[in-house]
């Protein structure tokens, strides 16, 4: 007897199923906020840091992460070298500016941001942030707390912003993990984590990305081991993403006048080094099948084309914060972070609209550079590096040959660009 | 039914709150029919709601490590952590609870005939139910309801596919002899209706 051959008629009416109130969905939404953020799955390997790469993680909801590389790696940051370290001191902020707190760290505090801290000879820092907001990257070392009107938050990780406003104290967390504590409850923060000190409810927490309405994707790497696309039914809708489409160096005039509908813009990203590491150029030299000479020719063009970034991002950096002392402490993933921080309201999603209608040809790009704020530039560096890195190797190896190697896949070999939502 | 999208699936793992709030309502009927079903007769219908919402957060805490391969194995693992918590609800001692039919107090006529009928009826069920461990109540509403065949049966409660079918087999006896004794007894107009849809 078969298994379907066993079942009971007339089941389902004796034994009803209950149907779930209207407003099921709605109130276990609203239990999200209480119950935090999702577990995170197993690590996968980690990515090969590249300068460009962070803008993936990063920019979606202008939360910023640490998780942005390039050039300088954190073992040599100059966050970390040598400098005067006042034990006290007191600041209020006219412009972004940017302390170092002892050994202990490296903070940022934007323009109206009201601090004062203290480091004894233990690195038990302890900082009073009264007003305004303010970014910090904490080394290992002592106890570090942040004071604030509503709740103090305590430091177990390296990479976190505080915004003190209306006596509301909002925390985002980048990297490592923060404590929120208040009178009444403590809660522990994770990357990712939005949370709040103040206000009509005791300190709380959220995950960050369900606020955001755009979004962020990073398709599969192409080679020869991963297919170039995963069959997955499109979706409908104003915002919908497909895994199958082809990649940004393939699609044609239809495809980009759809990107443009969803002011979508994709971007092949050159393989970088991360620090000194060439692991992620040396992959995609692997799926290219390079060897000898042209190999060579490679790494030298990742090897230059990381240098240009790094400047480029130093000098946006500067241009964004006018803050020359910081691009000398901080490093170039901090950098990064305080780049996308400068993003006005809604900036981000204009920029994509612009973007995306340049790229399919319906506009020109500005003419006047002056007009491009920080924020534009920086993402402008992202999505023409694939364009720089092929002018950089058809110096030393031919412009068809270049030209060829970068089609071979629709793009360099590597997770590409992938950025989406209107206005 | 149909799972859900992978692209909605693959923002929800990603924390999206509107991809999640998507997913609750796809599985929020199932959800509701697994844990309302097996504990019949237990829970009442606010503590069922309140199981359903504890499903749907510890789906949210574990959707990050979920892993989609095949059709219908995201409803199915839903379906696992609904029943798993069903199960564990029905071995919390407690008291029992009699559903009560609005319509079954009010003045005498057909209706009221109906709803006597109807209630008698799921007190028979739940007395039939009674007979049953929570495991094999469990068993049997997977199996009858949601097309878990045996070795998805097995996986998901975490036993062998002979237990699974001995489990079966007890559910069965117990209900065939309360479905016959219906289907002999009862009028028509006493049958229990509405959607079923699930």
């Amino acid at each position: 007897m078969s298994e379907r051959d066993d079942r009971l008629d007339g089941l389902e009416a004796v034994w009803p199923a209950q149907e779930p109130r209207p407003d099921f969905s709605a109130r276990v939404m609203a239990r999200l906020d209480d119950a935090g953020p999702p577990a995170r799955a197993p690590r996968p390997p980690r990515p090969p840091r590249r300068w460009v790469v962070p803008a993936l993680a990063t920019i979606s909801v202008a939360a910023v992460t640490c998780v942005v590389a390039l050039m300088v790696t954190r073992s040599s940051g100059a966050a970390r070298a040598a400098r005067p370290v006042p034990a006290q001191g007191s600041l209020t902020a006219e412009a972004h500016t940017t302390v170092a707190l002892g050994a202990r760290g490296v903070v940022v505090a934007h323009p109206g941001a009201v601090l004062a801290w203290t480091v004894d000879r233990g690195g038990r820092a302890e900082v009073h942030q009264i007003a305004g907001a303010a970014f910090y990257r904490v080394e290992a070392g002592g106890s570090f707390v942040v004071h604030t009107p509503a709740g103090d938050v305590s430091v177990l990780g390296t990479c976190f912003t505080v915004a003190v406003s209306d006596g509301v104290t909002t925390v985002d967390v980048d990297e490592g993990t923060v404590e929120l504590i208040d009178a009444t409850s403590r809660i522990e923060l994770a990357p990712g984590d939005r949370g709040h000190l103040g206000g009509a409810a005791p300190a709380r927490r959220r995950p960050a990305p369900g606020a955001a309405p755009a979004a962020i994707a990073r398709t599969p790497v192409v080679g020869a081991s991963t297919p170039a696309s995963v069959p997955v039914p499109r979706a409908g809708g104003g915002d919908c993403f497909c895994f199958s489409d082809p990649r940004h160096l393939e699609a044609d005039q239809a495809l980009l006048d759809e990107w443009a509908g969803l002011c979508r813009v994709r971007a092949d990203l050159p393989p970088l080094l991360e620090g000194t590491d060439q692991a992620a150029v040396d992959a995609a030299a692997d799926q290219l099948g390079l060897v000898g000479g042209e190999r060579v020719a490679f790494h030298g063009a990742a090897v230059e084309l990381t240098a240009i970034g790094r400047a480029r991002v130093r000098e946006i950096y500067i241009a964004a914060t006018g803050d020359s002392a910081g691009a000398d402490q901080l490093d170039v993933d901090s950098q990064i972070e305080q780049i996308l921080q400068t993003a006005g309201l809604g900036e981000e999603a204009r920029l994509r609209a612009r973007l995306s209608h340049e790229r399919a040809g319906h506009s020109a790009p500005p003419a006047d550079s002056g007009a491009i704020t920080p924020f534009e530039e920086f993402f402008r560096l992202v999505i023409s590096a694939g364009d720089d890195f092929e002018r950089l190797l058809a110096t030393r190896v031919g412009d068809a040959r270049a030209h060829e190697l970068r089609r071979r896949f629709g793009g360099w070999p590597g997770p590409d660009f992938d950025w989406f939502g209107c206005p | 039914m149909h799972d859900l999208d992978e692209i909605t699936l693959t923002r929800a793992r990603r924390g999206d709150a509107q991809a999640f709030a998507a997913l609750v309502t796809r599985y929020q009927r199932p959800v509701h029919a697994v844990v309302g079903r097996v504990l019949l007769g237990v829970a009442s219908a606010a503590e069922v709601d309140e199981l359903a919402q504890e499903v749907f957060l510890r789906v949210y805490r574990a959707l990050p490590g979920f892993e989609s391969r095949g059709p219908g194995r995201l409803t199915k693992w839903v379906l696992t952590i609904a029943s798993r918590l069903a199960i564990d609800e029905l071995r919390r001692p407690r008291a029992r609870v009699v559903p009560i039919d609005a319509e079954a107090l009010e003045a005498p006529g057909p209706a009221a005939d109906a709803a006597t009928a109807r209630r008698q009826l799921t007190a028979s069920l739940v007395r039939a139910l009674e007979t049953l461990t929570p495991e094999q109540r469990a068993t049997f509403v997977l199996r009858e309801f949601h097309d878990f065949d045996h070795d998805e049966l097995a996986r998901a409660l975490e036993v062998d596919v002979g237990t699974i079918k001995s489990r079966l087999s007890r559910a069965r006896t117990a209900l065939r002899a309360l479905l016959a004794e219906h289907h002999q007894g009862a009028p028509t107009r006493a049958l229990p209706t509405g959607d079923h849809d699930v």
